[in-house]
């Protein structure tokens, strides 16, 4: 079987199991287990595809879609090792929350449409990853903002479930406008949208390639929920918990970083990279800070998760592309690692609530082990996958020369081992909290999953050694290097154990407090959006309905009170007295012959 | 002398349509139209035989005034009749083909 086959192969099984889903009715009840066992069988394709591409180079197959003037539209499979890993990374993390669903979401009014919809995301996520060509990376990119959005708003009877669904489609939406501007700039100077043709056309330095770039990196920016678009990341945990580690934590969210690095030839202008640099940064350091202030596990791990892609886009930025990849592949383990931990927690205390919870190392074993894996590895604890991969990005930034950029992001790793490991020592050690009693551990169905997952976020150490991308890019520092960060960490881990693991100096003491609540309120900045973008839409909404109102359904009645009051005026000639009318007549007639008369003078 | 016939006829043209739109009885109503048409008939003998045959001429007038007669034997009938069902010529209370219209 040829590598291409496989691919399709991969593209076509999950579909046929939405559409079974979609298009069968009978079928509903094996829609669950078709949908895992394909899952199974991606896993072993895309393992096979990674090992063919490894093998025996990159794999190019497609056909011409469009043709129209000079412009010529290509669709079909682009595999090389960046696609082909990613594609495998998609379907582990893909594979691990289907079974863990099994048990987290068995019972649900919609169990079947749940498994229905992550196939539908994992079909569009696979086709993001294998396309040629940029415009068939663009349809699947808003399939799955498509498959975000449906997930969110799964249980869309809850209303902030159905409210952030709408947020982050539209959030999302902005940064795609952007998108698509790019590819029509991309078309115009290069007359093609093939990535490879792309990455071997002249004239990549020239402002036209920048300004796409920049436009394709402001669709990344809302897709991976960097800084000022990042808002709708964290409502999004509305969704079911398995949703947030696929979607908003392995694989949707790290697809603007995925799409930049496909498109890194675009990225030559240092000054376009710096302004990817920089708001990497932004998000990497705001977004930390605001989780250091969350009490909802969810939350913590949310804005977790936009700091850390906001380093994988400093990497990239600095332009060390390998390794924000790599810390892309370690996050996607052990942030979904983390995630169905937080949803374990949430299936033992039914909370989320930190403040809640406390003292369940005692009940859920497995869970704090596997929680405790996933917190090591973001904060980068030595010889986990974490430690490697963030010490690669922070490598890579200070070897590009920003050296300020490098120091923020060392502060960026303290505040992160500072806030995972105050939800792991206030969630599973200390005195028993709310709901602590009827607490029991998940079945194994959702514990050999994240095992899994664990086992993974260990296996990414390999890549730091043989790294699949490209030669050059293996990791390059040695230990001394990585001193300054690991201190970090370790302050940071010592600190919540001071504060929160002997219950020293809690945060939550000062809930009150102005300072406090300005950064639990992440900054007031959705209530910023909220108030300039949403006031000036209403505004202008108000605006239009006034002009609406009195202008043109003004004109409109308008009319028809002329034509009633002219209606009124001439009914009284109607008065049916037939002499009247014969009088008119004479009159007209009487015109009509001095007119004639006027006529025949003129001649 | 010509003329003088035609100002006799416009005279009585004018007659006619005086009586027409200011006589509210019916039966003088009908005398009014007869006068007009009388008026047509004066100007047609008088005008056309510069133009054509006489005998024509002639023949058009005698066949124009056995149809007036008619229509003023139609007309009399008529005012009689209503004058007879309803007790009254007054064309202003004779209105019931007007219909009923708000006013």
């Amino acid at each position: 079987m040829s590598a291409s086959l496989a691919a399709i192969l991969i593209l076509v099984l999950p579909l046929l199991v939405f559409l079974l889903r979609v298009a069968v009715p009978f079928a509903r009840r094996q829609v669950p287990v078709l949908a895992s066992s394909v899952s199974v069988i991606n896993l072993v394709l895309s393992a096979y595809i990674l090992y063919e591409v490894i093998v025996g180079g990159a794999v190019l197959s497609g056909f011409t879609w469009l043709e129209f003037g000079k412009y010529r539209l290509n669709a079909g499979i682009f595999l090389d090792k960046l696609s082909a890993s990613m594609l495998l990374v998609v379907w582990l993390v893909a594979a691990a929350v289907k079974f863990y669903s099994f048990g987290y979401m068995y019972g649900d009014r919609r169990f079947e449409d749940y498994y229905a919809l992550l196939s539908l995301f994992a079909f569009s996520m696979s086709g993001l990853v294998i396309s040629l060509s940029l415009i068939q990376v663009f349809i699947f990119w808003e399939l799955v903002g498509v498959c975000s959005f449906l997930l969110i708003g799964f249980w869309f009877d809850r209303n902030a479930a159905s409210r952030a669904s709408i947020k982050a489609f539209i959030v999302t939406r902005l940064g795609d406008v952007a998108f698509f501007v790019g590819l029509l700039v991309l078309l115009l100077s290069f007359d093609t949208l093939d990535i490879t043709a792309l990455g071997h056309s002249f004239g990549l330095y020239l402002p036209e390639a920048s300004l796409a770039a920049l436009l394709i990196f402001i669709g990344a920016v809302g897709k991976s929920a960097q800084f000022p678009l990042h808002v709708w990341l964290p409502d999004a945990m509305e969704g079911p918990t398995p949703v947030s580690a696929l979607i908003h934590a392995a694989t949707m969210v790290a697809a603007g970083v995925y799409l930049i690095a496909r498109v890194q030839f675009l990225f030559v202008d240092t000054s376009v990279r710096g302004i990817v640099l920089a708001i990497g940064i932004v998000t990497a350091l705001v977004a930390s800070i605001i989780a250091v202030f969350q009490r909802d596990i969810k939350r913590v791990l949310a804005f977790s998760t936009i700091s850390q892609l906001g380093y994988m886009m400093a990497a990239l930025g600095a332009g060390a592309f390998a390794y924000g990849i790599y810390h892309l592949y370690t996050h996607a383990f052990f942030k979904a690692l983390l995630f169905l931990a937080a949803g374990n927690v949430f299936h033992a205390v039914h909370s989320l609530d930190i403040t809640d919870a406390g003292g369940l190392i005692k009940k859920l074993k497995w869970t704090a082990t596997l929680f405790l894996i996933g917190a090591l590895n973001l904060a980068g604890f030595p010889l986990t996958g974490g430690f490697f991969s963030k010490e690669s990005v922070l490598y890579g930034v200070k070897e590009s020369g920003f050296l300020w950029a490098y120091y923020l992001l060392i502060a960026g790793v303290f505040l992160t081992s500072f806030y995972i490991f105050k939800v792991f020592f206030r969630v599973f050690l200390g005195a028993p909290g709310k709901n602590f009693e009827e607490a029991h551990e998940s079945p194994s169905v959702m514990i050999v999953p994240m095992v899994v997952l664990a086992l993974f976020s260990f296996g990414t150490i390999f890549l730091a050694f043989a790294h699949p991308l490209n030669e050059a890019a293996r990791v390059h520092f040695s230990f001394n290097e990585a001193i300054p960060s690991l201190a970090a960490s370790l302050v940071g881990i010592l600190f919540a154990y001071v504060t929160y693991g002997l219950r020293k100096f809690e945060f939550e003491a000062f809930a009150a407090h102005a300072i406090y609540e300005f950064f639990y309120n992440r900054l007031y900045i959705d209530e910023f959006y909220e108030v300039v973008f949403l006031g000036g839409y209403r505004l202008l909404a108000k605006a239009a309905g006034w002009i609406d109102r009195y202008i043109i359904d003004g004109a409109v009645n308008g009319v028809a009170h002329v034509s009633i009051f002219l209606g009124q005026m001439v009914k009284r000639i109607e008065s049916g007295l037939v002499q009247l009318y014969l009088f008119y007549t004479l009159v007209f007639v009487f015109l009509l012959a001095l007119w004639l008369y006027w006529l025949g003078g003129r001649f | 002398m010509i003329e003088l016939a035609v100002v006799a006829a416009a005279f009585m043209a004018a007659a006619g349509i005086y009586g027409l739109l200011s006589r509210r009885n019916l039966a003088f109503v009908v005398l009014s139209l007869e006068l007009i048409f009388n008026a047509g008939i004066l100007l047609l003998v008088l005008l056309l035989p510069s133009a054509t045959n006489q005998a024509d001429t002639v023949s058009a007038a005698l066949l124009l005034l056995a149809v007036g007669a008619a229509e003023v034997a139609f007309g009399f009938a008529l005012a009689v009749v209503l004058a007879r069902k309803y007790r009254t010529s007054d064309i202003l209370v004779l209105t019931q083909l007007e219909g009923k219209v708000e006013r």
